[in-house]
């Protein structure tokens, strides 16, 4: 069948395309350039390792659309958007290969499919702008913060398929296309010019063709000026994304003498991914809109500290440096000190971000910096540090009596029992937090119940550093690595069970930095196995209404949700899940050290989660994890709920079930 | 025959309760060793009703020591005159309470004089040898037992609330006697330090941090109301009232009145927890107290480990009992101390 | 180099922890020095910083730390330079851990004056013995004017005078004293963090030791005050609880030889259906005199 349409019809100045072109593709490079010379500022990062995992999930994120469907509004629009948006691309460029090398591409059957295909996609791309006016100016979601720039590239895209419609349309309209059928949009829209002169539409033809062309090229050379720079960014940044868990700090090598500023004290000594992140974002609001600190009140919003780097980083890297911005100090004057330090490091920011871009580790490098650098911080952590430094935990109570929890218990010692095969790390809490205490006897009954080898290293333990990690002291945090892995090697460590989150984390995904090379595992995880094997005998139907709060550093952070809700299963509870639970947790309040400070600005973290917690109407909260533990109960205490609710550790429901 | 000295200091026409204990002592330790007991003072102007009251302590003597430049504690004036009076009178023992003025002139005396010192004492026992004296070390995990060398008067400061005040008949050969160290007005070099201001403290207005007593609430105090029971235990035992910080979240107290590891850290000789289950961020705020008393209805509360004494019981039962108990005390003790 | 002189010296003392128990030798009558777990006493810290203070409102001032301690405590006292002492130096020599508040305060004094000075500060006590007499001993030795348990100290623009905060039972004291003096601290902010730089500077700082001969002492002073021996915690009572109390007898007698304040459980504890244990309560904390009224 004879099918195709004349490229350029109607067309005489066809040299202007080349133009347009030239001058956007020059835009374009130019401006990509501007920002490539901007991520360089920033200090190697060390992202270019596996590269076939790096390509194949960046690719299956592109066209899958992963965390972007998370909500289905903007996942639908966007989905809409992009998928219009490559189609059309892709099949523009059909026709340029068509009119430049003289491909006969454009014929038979795939020439009426094309039409089809670009048609729907064109519609399908204006009703996701739709859906995005909608959301932006009818609906007014908080979330989004609508700036010009945003209104500017909707009103372009918008211009460019409305343009395009009409110029199919007259051309179908004026030529009488025998075709036209197959383009369903622009068939119907040429109806209205049923009846219009033909030197008319041809004329007004040419000029919406004009406006088309430089509209579409403009966008081309749009791109890197606007927040459609993303096309470009988001894949690179999902490509360059960190392949550790994200509860895993960068490691800070002392022994460089060639270091003179540790962390991050100036722009500059971001990597250039913390940079290209700042360009990636695109202020979708899902950082935002789970952050503790956000939602409490506090000064710090993980969008606009993203944002606030962009521009920082834009000022910075201007050709002719403005004098009047140099002055500015990246901690004090761009981000807010309070800000940096109300950070719970909950990582709920880094899970719901469709590009991936990495917060955590921007906010403990300054973090690093005013520690190390500046000994800059809360008053209240000068003890702490101190406390942790000498005396293996950050009560400063005596370390010799760690162990002292374990009298009249039936536990071994390491350096008296020598080691047994798990070495079951108490923790701080553990050790010395009389609420957590009883969690760590009701590890102890349900370890030697189920007849598990273990032993404790009692006073040779010390605080595994989490805290001191992520409040950017990470001289004391290398230096409590050295002193455990000291121990941990002498006696063969090889099996670790925690009772804390973060000690878990530490253990499992930090230590490894300092040559650890232990199997961890968390009391959930290993609770359920024990049961699982039958190496427990639960008696059920304990009945009632619970709720779980999900630890940060277990479930975010390390991804594991199943066996606690495993154990609450088996032992016969009725879950009700609150709101947010499992990757949309929302956070105690106590993780990235801000246990130790006090909560000077907002509201409480912990009310707050709290409240989530009691609006189930449950009998008991359950958690797996001593900051949890504590945050929740004295939520519940604060809300006098003390008599009516039970704050527990599922070690503690477990041990009474086995009674 | 064996002299044993006791240094009284007085404020208005009180004696300082510590040395109150110190002369007792004095007393009871010449008793013990057939001594001769003298209660020496150093001031100017010291009203008579303080050398009376020392009789009624049963001291053998006073000795006075009157100057104006006694007027006011001074380090080099009174470590001089005690230096001149000391290697006068050579007494085998010279006993002093522990208070502000001791620990700063006790230890300037004993290297003027190269005599020993022992600070803090809980225990004195007079040996063979020598005097036995007795301390806290390494609180609260030992004792220390020191003696002396020969040279000079054995100084002691004596812990406070370690021995009873007695009062006895007054002795028979009681004498006072009036001493005047050469050369006075004392320490040429003029003062080297002064006082520029002092200011009184108003009771109420004490630093957590400094307060002596503390009566502390927590959440077993079920509302901001009921507050007004610890007032009440405060004003009976001259204490501040402070909170725990579920009191001050449930905005019962402001945050000034947190006792606490991000509070304020205090080390008051007596320490009432009410309804307060003890955290371990309050613990390391408070756990240095010399007396810890806690009423809480749940017998697993944290705070009962560290407790000298516990009253399982509901706080707004048990406090008026102790305030009414506490003040029927009070008005016995000070009909005692005034007939 | 400070041509002026202008220098603040601090003493410090390594002590023991006693967030951790000590472990006697009862054949010895001594501690058990295995158990020690040492850090720098934290009175002398808050001195510390006090003359960083000092310092850093008027520059000019050398700081220098004298610390009689063995060379095991060469670590800790490195924390000193790292938050800004110029100079630290350790002394040590045989005999030293016998000598008693005197014999360590002519030691200090001897290191000390071998240069001139403007300030002596340091804490008012050690955290672990307690006997706070070295300060003012060493005051003597020097003869110097002293003001013990200061909470704040300023130094005059001049530097020729200091002003001084001080709290008795019932006062707050403004004072004033002429320099050269020496000032012992109860309370104060704690010792600034050390930035890392610092910390890294100074582990290649090698920390001067001298021994007793170096400073012109033939040994250890003899002892004013012989200790005889050390034992486990008397209680501070003499009387022993009343059987009003309640408690069997085995736990009252226990309570009285562990000093009643340690490893409480529930032999404490009393029920309290009626009146009657809070007011033997009472009676209980008057007799013992754990409660003084007013």
């Amino acid at each position: 069948m004879n099918t195709g349409r004349e490229i350029f019809w109607n067309i005489s100045s066809r040299g202007m395309i080349y133009l347009f072109s030239v001058m956007a593709f020059a835009a374009f490079g130019y401006g990509m350039y501007r920002r490539y010379s901007m991520w360089r500022l920033g200090q190697p990062a060390g992202r270019n390792d596996h590269a076939w995992t790096r390509t194949k999930f960046t690719l299956n994120l592109i066209l899958g659309h992963g965390r972007i469907l998370r909500r289905s509004q903007p996942g639908l629009m966007h989905l809409l958007i992009f998928w219009g948006m490559v189609t059309l691309f892709v099949g523009t460029t059909i026709v340029a290969l068509q009119a430049n090398l003289g491909m006969r591409l454009l014929q038979g059957r795939f020439y009426l499919y094309f039409k089809l295909v670009m048609d729907t996609a064109g519609l399908g791309l204006l009703v996701g702008l739709l859906i995005s006016v909608y959301r932006r100016y009818l609906q007014k979601d908080e979330g989004l913060d609508n700036q010009p720039g945003d209104g500017a590239v909707l009103a372009l895209l918008t211009g460019i398929i409305v343009t395009g419609f009409f110029v199919e349309s007259l051309r179908i309209a004026s030529t009488g296309d025998p075709w036209g059928a197959w383009s369903p949009v622009g068939n119907i829209l040429a109806g209205i010019f049923h009846g219009t002169a033909q030197n008319k539409l041809n004329s007004t033809h040419k000029i919406v063709w004009v406006v088309h062309a430089a509209l579409s090229f403009g966008l081309i050379g749009y791109v890197p000026y606007s927040k459609m720079i993303h096309i470009i960014t988001a894949p690179l940044n999902t490509y360059f994304r960190s392949l550790k868990p994200t509860g895993t700090m960068a490691l800070l090598d002392f022994e460089n003498d060639g270091i003179k500023r540790f962390g991050v004290g100036a722009l500059e000594d971001f990597t250039w991914k913390d940079l290209l992140d700042t360009d990636a974002c695109v202020r979708c609001d899902r950082c935002q809109s789970n952050c503790p600190a956000y939602a409490t009140a506090k000064p710090l919003s993980p969008k606009k500290l993203i944002q606030d780097l962009r521009v920082h980083m834009t000022e910075r890297g201007r050709l002719i440096p403005d004098s009047r911005n140099s002055v500015n100090n990246l901690i004090g004057d761009i981000i807010e000190e309070d800000a940096l330090w109300a950070c719970t490091t909950c990582g709920s920011c880094m899970e719901q971000c469709p590009v991936f871009v990495e917060h955590i580790p921007k906010i403990v490098g300054m973090r690093r910096n005013q520690v190390l650098m500046e000994s800059r911080f809360p008053p209240e952590l000068n003890s702490v540090f101190r406390n942790m430094e000498y005396s293996g935990n950050p009560w400063g109570l005596g370390q010799t009596k760690r162990a002292d929890w374990a009298n009249g218990l039936e536990v071994k010692v390491v350096a008296k029992d020598g080691a047994a095969e798990y070495l079951y790390w108490v923790g701080c809490a553990g050790s010395f937090d009389d609420r957590n205490m009883r969690v760590a006897t009701a590890m102890v009954g349900i370890l030697n119940h189920a007849g598990v080898d273990f032993a404790i290293l009692g006073s040779e333990e010390k605080c595994c550093g989490d805290s001191a990690r992520r409040l950017g002291n990470e001289y004391l945090f290398q230096s409590l690595v050295q002193e455990n892995m000291k121990t941990l090697r002498s006696y063969g460590i090889k099996k670790v069970i925690t009772q804390c989150p973060h000690c878990f984390n530490t253990l499992k995904n930090e230590y490894p930095q300092f040559g650890g090379n232990f199997e961890v595992v968390h009391h959930t995880e290993f609770i359920a196995g024990l049961i699982e094997m039958g190496k427990i005998k639960v008696k059920g139907g304990m009945g009632g209404t619970i709720t779980y709060q999900d630890p940060c550093y277990l479930g975010r952070h390390n991804g594991i949700y199943r066996s606690p809700r495993e154990i609450i299963n088996i032992l016969g509870f009725r879950l009700v899940e609150m709101r947010g639970s499992s990757q949309e947790s929302f956070c105690c309040g106590a993780g990235g050290g801000r246990i130790w400070m006090e909560e000077r600005l907002g509201d409480r973290i912990n009310i707050r989660r709290t409240e989530d917690a009691l609006g189930t109407s449950p009998e008991s909260i359950a958690t797996a994890c001593p900051y949890c533990l504590t945050m929740m109960e004295d939520g519940v205490k604060l809300k006098d709920m003390d008599d009516q609710v039970r704050t527990v550790d599922l070690a503690e429901l477990v041990i009474e079930a086995i009674r | 025959m064996t002299e044993i000295f006791a240094f009284v200091e007085y404020a208005g026409e009180k004696i300082l309760r510590v040395c109150q204990e110190a002369v007792s002592e004095a007393v009871r330790h010449a008793g013990k060793l057939d001594a001769r007991c003298t209660a020496l003072v150093l001031g100017h102007r010291i009203p008579p009703k303080v050398l009376e009251d020392l009789r009624r302590f049963g001291v053998d003597r006073v000795l006075v020591c009157e100057d104006e430049s006694l007027s006011e504690y001074s380090t080099e004036r009174y470590t001089d005159c005690l230096e001149q009076i000391l290697k006068k009178q050579v007494p085998d023992v010279l006993l002093m309470g522990s208070s502000a003025l001791a620990r700063d002139l006790a230890p300037r005396v004993s290297a003027r004089l190269g005599c020993g010192l022992v600070t803090e004492a809980t225990f004195l026992n007079p040996q063979r040898g020598g005097l036995h004296v007795t301390r806290t070390a390494y609180r609260p995990h030992a004792s220390m037992i020191f003696s002396f060398r020969d040279k000079g008067p054995a100084i002691v400061t004596l812990a406070p609330k370690i021995a009873e005040v007695e009062r006895v008949p007054s002795k028979d050969r009681f004498t006072l006697e009036s001493l005047e160290p050469r050369g006075m007005p004392l320490s040429l070099r003029g003062d080297r330090v002064k006082i520029e201001q002092a200011v009184r403290e108003i009771p109420s207005q004490v630093d957590l941090a400094d307060a002596e007593v503390i009566v502390a609430g927590g959440k077993g105090m079920q509302a901001g109301e009921n507050f007004r029971l610890l007032e009440d235990l405060a004003e009976v035992l001259g204490g501040t009232v402070a909170a725990s910080r579920m009191a001050v979240d449930l905005k019962w107290r402001p945050r000034e009145c947190m006792v606490g590891v991000t509070g304020k850290v205090v080390s008051p000789s007596l320490y009432v927890a009410c309804g307060i289950s003890g955290a371990i961020q309050h613990l390391m705020g408070m756990q240095s107290s010399e007396t810890i008393v806690a009423i809480n209805t749940d017998p697993n509360a944290p705070i009962f480990r560290i407790a000298t004494l516990g009253i399982l019981g509901d706080v707004q039962d048990v406090l008026p009992v102790m305030i009414e108990a506490f003040r029927k005390a009070g008005v016995a003790d000070r009909q005692e101390r005034s007939a | 180099m400070n041509e002026t002189g202008r220098s603040i010296v601090i003493t410090v003392a390594p002590v023991h922890d006693c967030q951790n128990p000590v472990v006697l030798d009862p054949l010895r009558g001594r501690i058990n020095p295995a158990c020690r777990q040492w850090i720098l006493n934290p009175p002398d810290m808050i001195a510390l910083e006090q003359a960083l203070r000092i310092r850093d409102r008027i520059p000019g001032f050398r700081i220098r730390v004298v610390s009689i301690a063995p060379p095991s405590a060469e670590r800790a006292l490195r924390e000193c330079l790292a938050v800004g002492a110029d100079e630290v130096v350790r002394v040590w020599g045989e005999g030293v851990e016998e000598a008693d508040p005197h014999g360590l305060a002519v030691i200090l004094a001897a290191a000390i004056r071998v240069r001139p000075f403007q300030l002596i500060l340091a804490g008012w006590r050690r955290a672990d013995v307690e006997h706070a007499q070295t300060g003012p001993m060493l005051a003597e030795l020097l003869g110097l004017p002293q003001i013990t348990c200061a909470r704040s100290i300023e130094m005059g623009r001049d530097s020729e005078s200091i002003r001084v905060e001080k709290r008795i039972p019932g006062r707050m004291l403004t004072m004033s004293c002429s320099l050269p003096a020496l000032v012992t601290m109860e309370k104060g902010p704690l010792l600034r963090y050390p930035r890392y730089p610092d910390r890294r500077r100074v582990s290649k700082i090698q920390i001067a030791s001298v021994d007793l001969g170096a400073i012109g002492l033939a040994g250890v002073p003899p002892p004013l005050v012989q200790l005889e021996r050390v034992t486990p915690p008397k209680p501070k009572r003499r009387s022993a609880l009343g059987a009003a109390t309640g408690m069997p007898v085995v736990a009252r007698l226990q309570r009285i030889l562990s000093g009643g304040a340690q490893a409480k459980k529930e032999s404490n504890i009393r029920p309290c259906p009626d009146k009657v244990s809070t007011l033997k309560t009472v009676e209980h904390l008057l007799k013992e005199k754990l409660v003084l009224l007013p």
